[in-house]
């Protein structure tokens, strides 16, 4: 461990300017960025110590079966409810306020009510989680907080969203980067999303099987109209200032924006494939998720070809860990929801862990990873301080990746199992619910192994708010200090050689 | 066999909702439905056409190469890593 003390980073002045701006937008945004993203990490830990009772109860039934507000039926919720919105919803707009503020070359705009509007959504989520823990549930799959939690979520966004587009007005560059185009995009999905959801759900507008549709046209729409651009729009930023390339092509990245934009919207209804609706619903759904392979094959081209030539800087940096392995993932993961859509696919994997898995594929493979690699990259720029343990940013790599692998292969190989015996009606069924307990038993003990990442990270993070680790004068950048270095070791050599030259040097 | 169905009920926040809801009957809804989501769907909708006018006339997109270059400046310029483990600077 990298102990206390204070390392002084004096900028040369040939660069003053310049770096000032990006100090300033990145020093003056330090507080609420830093507020929202300590506050998702601890939704992280919670959720992951929900998913792992509720894991655990699924191969143990009788583990604190003693405890009716931990039930599977509220504990499951909880965790899913606290990973999309508390971690999901916190990590992804303390990315977006910090990359549009960077982006825009701006201070970030009213830095108060987003302070205010943090505090708000952490106590919404608080407060949907001690209403599912009541048995207070909606019972709607990935709405299940009670009503009276929704405004304190949605009141915060608001806030977001015109903040975002302050800045977006505001901005003091020519051009607009693609990750602003997602981040943009991000603030006007989202809430109609939520809106419409609600309103046809758990407000009663619709019944029945229209209430359904509503439902799961939200639950997959949260994670790829909101997870994914966010985390799209980070890799499109961390990957090429990483390795310092430019992305490979501007307008392939236009093009996977735009038919996300398109193609994405119409996926949600092969979650009810099999299910009493219109068959053309379910193919609308099928085509539409089929049409996802447009982008992205694109933004995966795009990323592995930026990448092509500098896979070896995987070894140095740890932003880039987790940039590309949640950029792989994004491929493979939505490769596999894409053909998983198919009819033929669903009549075996529909209604088993399969589908457990490439949730979690999509989420701790894709979405998660590049959180942290935003943070692993801001943080250092944000606090002034160096991460104190490049060991522990070891651990939680290493624990993330086996972890999320060990899961997503014991759940998909047991679900494409459990649903073949499932197809055979000579197999009693619970011979299958026996078959699948070893693979229950994996999946903990894969809980167990992201969750000790996560607590690697999290003493890593903690030890930087408290500052136990290396402090510069001004914010680290890493290379930039050893440049700065070096342009100051010259600037030396000039004065030395212009005292020995009396003075006549240039 | 007689008995009293089984009454359905939902949270004790959401049930004055429904019930309200359900009084009004199916035109509230619709009009919930239609007039404010599809309105604020509109909004955005415009807002958004708005901004990529806006854009289209700033000249955000007639040098696309420049704006994949927008995140490299003189400090961290194209070419420079600017990411390593914690004291294992090269």
């Amino acid at each position: 461990m990298i102990q206390n003390q204070i390392v002084q980073n004096p900028i040369p002045e040939a660069l003053r300017p310049e770096l000032e701006a990006r100090i300033e937008v990145d020093t003056y945004s330090r507080p609420v960025i830093v507020l929202y993203w300590s506050t998702s990490l601890f939704w992280l830990t919670f959720a992951t110590l929900a998913g792992l009772i509720s894991s655990i109860k699924l191969h143990s039934p009788g583990f604190l079966g003693g405890m009716e507000w931990i039930t599977f039926g509220r504990i499951r919720p909880v965790h899913w409810d606290t990973a999309i919105y508390g971690f999901g919803g916190l990590a992804a707009s303390g990315t977006l306020l910090w990359l549009q503020a960077r982006l825009c070359q701006i201070r970030l705009p009213f830095r108060e009510l987003l302070l205010v509007g943090c505090v708000i959504y952490n106590l919404g989520i608080a407060v949907g989680v001690v209403g599912i823990l009541m048995g207070q549930s909606t019972g709607v799959e990935t709405l299940e907080f009670p009503l009276y939690a929704i405004p304190f979520l949605v009141i915060p966004y608001v806030f977001i969203v015109i903040a975002n587009f302050n800045m977006y007005w505001r901005k003091a560059t020519k051009h607009t980067y693609v990750s602003q185009w997602y981040l943009m995009a991000v603030t006007v999905w989202f809430p109609i999303l939520i809106l419409s959801a609600e309103a046809c759900t758990n407000f009663g507008a619709v019944d029945g099987v229209a209430q359904a549709i509503a439902n799961w046209w939200y639950g997959h729409n949260v994670v790829g109209l909101f997870a994914t651009p966010t985390g799209i729009a980070a890799a499109y930023y961390l990957i090429p200032k990483v390795i310092g390339k430019p992305i490979h092509s501007y307008h392939l990245s236009l093009l996977g924006f735009w038919s996300n934009a398109i193609f994405y919207n119409w996926a949600g209804t092969h979650h009810l494939t099999g299910g009493p609706l219109p068959a053309w619903t379910i193919t609308l759904g099928v085509v539409g998720s089929l049409m996802m392979f447009i982008p992205v094959i694109t933004i995966g081209i795009n990323h592995h070809m930026t990448m092509l030539g500098s896979f070896h800087y995987l070894k140095t940096s740890p932003t880039l860990r987790f940039a590309v392995m949640g950029s792989m993932c994004y491929t493979l993961s939505s490769f596999q929801g894409s053909l998983e859509a198919l009819r033929s696919h669903q009549e075996v994997t529909h209604f088993t862990h399969y589908t457990i898995g490439h949730v979690h594929f999509g989420m701790y493979g894709f979405f998660a990873p590049l959180m942290f690699a935003m943070m692993y990259y801001a943080m250092p720029r944000l606090t002034n301080q160096e991460w104190s343990s490049a060991r522990l940013i070891r651990i939680h790599f290493w624990c993330t990746l086996v972890g999320m692998l060990l899961y997503v292969l014991a759940m998909c190989f047991a679900g494409i199992r459990q649903g073949l015996m499932m197809n055979d009606p000579s197999i009693p069924f619970l011979n299958i619910v026996k078959f699948t307990v070893p693979f229950l038993m994996l999946r903990t003990l894969a809980g167990l192994i992201l969750l000790t990442g996560t607590i690697a990270f999290l003493i890593n993070f903690s030890r930087m708010l408290t500052r136990h680790t290396f402090t510069y004068s001004t914010p680290t950048l890493f290379t930039s200090n050893r440049r700065w270095e070096d342009i100051l070791e010259k600037e030396r050599e000039l004065t030395s050689k212009q005292i020995l030259d009396g003075g006549q040097g240039a | 066999m007689g008995g009293h169905p089984q009454r359905v009920t939902r949270n004790w926040v959401s049930s004055p909702i429904l019930e309200f809801l359900g009084r009004k009957g199916r035109l509230l809804s619709v009009f919930f439905v239609f007039v404010f989501i599809w309105s604020f769907a509109l909004f955005a909708g415009v807002t958004m056409v708005w901004l990529l006018a806006w854009a289209i006339r700033r000249g955000e997109f007639q040098n696309p190469r420049e704006a994949a270059k927008m995140i490299f400046d003189e400090e961290e310029p194209i070419g420079r890593i600017t990411d390593h483990f914690p004291g294992e600077r090269s």
